[in-house]
């Protein structure tokens, strides 16, 4: 059963191309969530 | 693989770098994990799944993003699926963590050489980004539009076909939900959400007719079924309906209130001209009837209007007797006949020669004819010529309704002959007295003559005799005119005005008609 207005809320708009510039940098990944898990723990020891 | 603090190379086989020391056996199991995802997501974009290589591919970037291959690779997905700025952006990160020109590098070029193609791209995302603000504000049929604009330039955007195909389906339209859907599976194999629309209408397909009735959907938890494909048959039907009623309405006010209009207005035409064709008729018909009757002359005036034999009045002209002239040649005797109406006479077989001529002519002379008949003596009359004459009296006057002497006095009425007018109507009252209107059709003719005084001798006879008939009335109408009397004289005489239209047989006729003199 498809619900018309919660499908499309499920609609981003998508990103433009004169926009791209704004989303230039990657977001954190695993790697970066494990650096600063193990720099805590240094912190903490 | 590079460590992830010096950046050193490291060696796969150690769990340290060899350059830093650094612990790196959690860091390597991170990026083969993400390897492992970009691999997947690599089968999956061979397969043309591209969503679910995309999911692969954002999860190895998850786990790491300096995964310059999976971003390339994500990028790329991106790009075939219509997602160009999605792509500009993988790359140009994937070239901002690069330290050596890569793929990435070439893609970014491929893009900003062809301006144009950019240009129209990005036109395409805007358009799908004001279709989605349009449907979002349920403007459905503006965002309809827009994404048919999309697909057209950008055939291969997902989302496009996708919002389409949803669109559709809010307003039934199936069938055309479906080829979206078909034609965003053929770029995108994987593509969650057109497989589960797809799945959808086929589900509607299937139950109980609710797909032939319309769409279903729900509200407050309960399954509606609005009918849309009835609803698309019954506005043809309608329309069509609505055509034939008027139609109908149409013909049926055109026949009962448009055509008995007319038909009314024809018939009172018709009507009328009936009317005046039984007026005319009646007229006709009492004019025959009045002339079939006897009617008497008149003869009888009343003071200063008695019409006597010896001592005439004004109106009647003077009688006279025939004598042979000293030469002993006949002179037509003008025998005066008191029926006669103030006609001459003569006794004269020649007369019967010039009557028979007469009415043997092309056409008749009734005129002379008649003329020549009150001329007659029959007792002056050869054998042969008083047959000659009765003959013609047979032919002439033994029709009760003298129908063609009437003709004849009426057309010299229509052409104007007055003298040859007088003369049958004159003939006409000594034959019939008892018809009325001869006499006042005799005066009519001596007024047009400018026989004023004879004219007015017939009006009074008329009136006297026939006081009561409309012809009578009229007669009188006219004496009063022409004689400037507000009265009409009275009738003094002892015979009964009876006598004078008592209806004459034929040998009456003949007998009088050439009779002597009193």
């Amino acid at each position: 059963m498809i619900d018309f207005e919660e499908e499309l809320r499920k609609f981003k708009p998508s990103l433009e191309i004169d926009r791209t510039e704004e989303h230039e940098e990657a977001d954190n990944d695993m790697v970066d969530l494990m650096i600063e898990m193990m720099s805590e723990y240094r912190e903490e020891r | 693989m590079y460590c992830y603090r010096c950046n050193g190379t490291l060696d796969l086989k150690k769990d340290t770098c060899s350059k830093c020391g650094t612990d790196v056996r959690m860091f390597k199991k991170i990026v083969y994990a993400s390897n492992r995802k970009y691999n997947d997501g690599l089968q999956k974009a061979e397969a043309r799944n591209l969503s679910g290589a995309v999911e692969d591919l954002k999860v190895s970037l998850h786990l790491y993003k300096k995964n310059i291959q999976a971003r390339n690779l994500l990028g790329l997905v991106y790009y075939a699926m219509g997602e160009s700025a999605e792509a500009l952006k993988e790359w140009s990160i994937a070239k901002s963590m690069s330290a050596s020109p890569g793929l990435q590098d070439r893609f970014i070029n491929a893009m900003q050489k062809n301006m144009r193609e950019l240009n129209s791209e990005a036109n395409c995302l805007k358009r799908f980004n004001q279709a989605l603000g349009y449907a979002k504000n349920n403007a459905k049929d503006l965002a309809v539009i827009q994404l048919k604009k999309v697909i057209s330039t950008q055939p291969n955007m997902t989302k496009a076909y996708n919002l389409l195909a949803l669109l559709y389906m809010e307003d039934g339209k199936y069938d055309q939900a479906e080829k979206m859907l078909a034609k965003c599976l053929e770029t995108d194999r994987g593509n969650d959400t057109a497989v589960r629309y797809l799945k959808s209408i086929r589900e509607l397909d299937e139950s109980d007719g609710a797909r032939s009735l319309g769409t279903v959907g729900t509200e407050d938890r309960e399954q509606l079924i609005i009918p849309v494909r009835f609803r698309d048959y019954g506005t043809y039907l309608s329309n069509a309906l609505y055509i034939l009623l008027g139609l109908v309405l149409g013909i049926l006010i055109a026949w009962f209130v448009i055509v008995p209009g007319r038909v009314e207005k024809e018939m009172s035409n018709v009507e009328a001209a009936n009317r005046s064709y039984e007026a005319r008729i009646s007229e006709l018909q009492s004019q025959a009837a009045e002339y079939s009757r006897e009617a008497g002359e008149g003869t009888e005036a009343p003071s200063g209007e008695t019409v006597d034999p010896s001592n005439p009045t004004e109106d009647q002209p003077a009688p006279s007797t025939d004598e042979a002239d000293e030469n002993g040649e006949t002179m037509p005797v003008i025998v005066k006949n008191p029926d006669a109406g103030g006609m001459g006479w003569a006794k004269n077989q020649e007369d019967v020669e010039k009557a028979l001529e007469a009415f043997g002519a092309t056409p008749p002379r009734y005129a002379e004819l008649i003329e020549c008949i009150f001329r007659v003596d029959q007792s002056q009359l050869s054998v042969d010529n008083q047959t000659h004459f009765r003959n013609l009296m047979i032919n002439l006057f033994a029709d009760p309704t003298y129908q063609r002497i009437q003709a004849v006095a009426f057309n010299y009425e229509a052409t104007e002959n007055y003298e040859n007018m007088a003369a049958l109507y004159d003939a006409l009252s000594i034959l019939h007295p008892e018809v009325n209107g001869y006499r006042n059709k005799a005066g009519q003719a001596y007024e047009k003559l400018g026989d004023t005084k004879t004219a007015a001798n017939r009006y009074w006879q008329e009136a006297i005799l026939f006081p009561d008939t409309e012809q009578g009335k009229d007669a009188e109408f006219r004496y009063s005119l022409i004689t400037d009397r507000i009265y009409l004289p009275p009738y003094r005489g002892t015979t009964p005005l009876e006598e004078f239209k008592k209806p004459l047989s034929f040998d009456e006729i003949v007998s009088k008609i050439g009779g002597p003199s009193e």
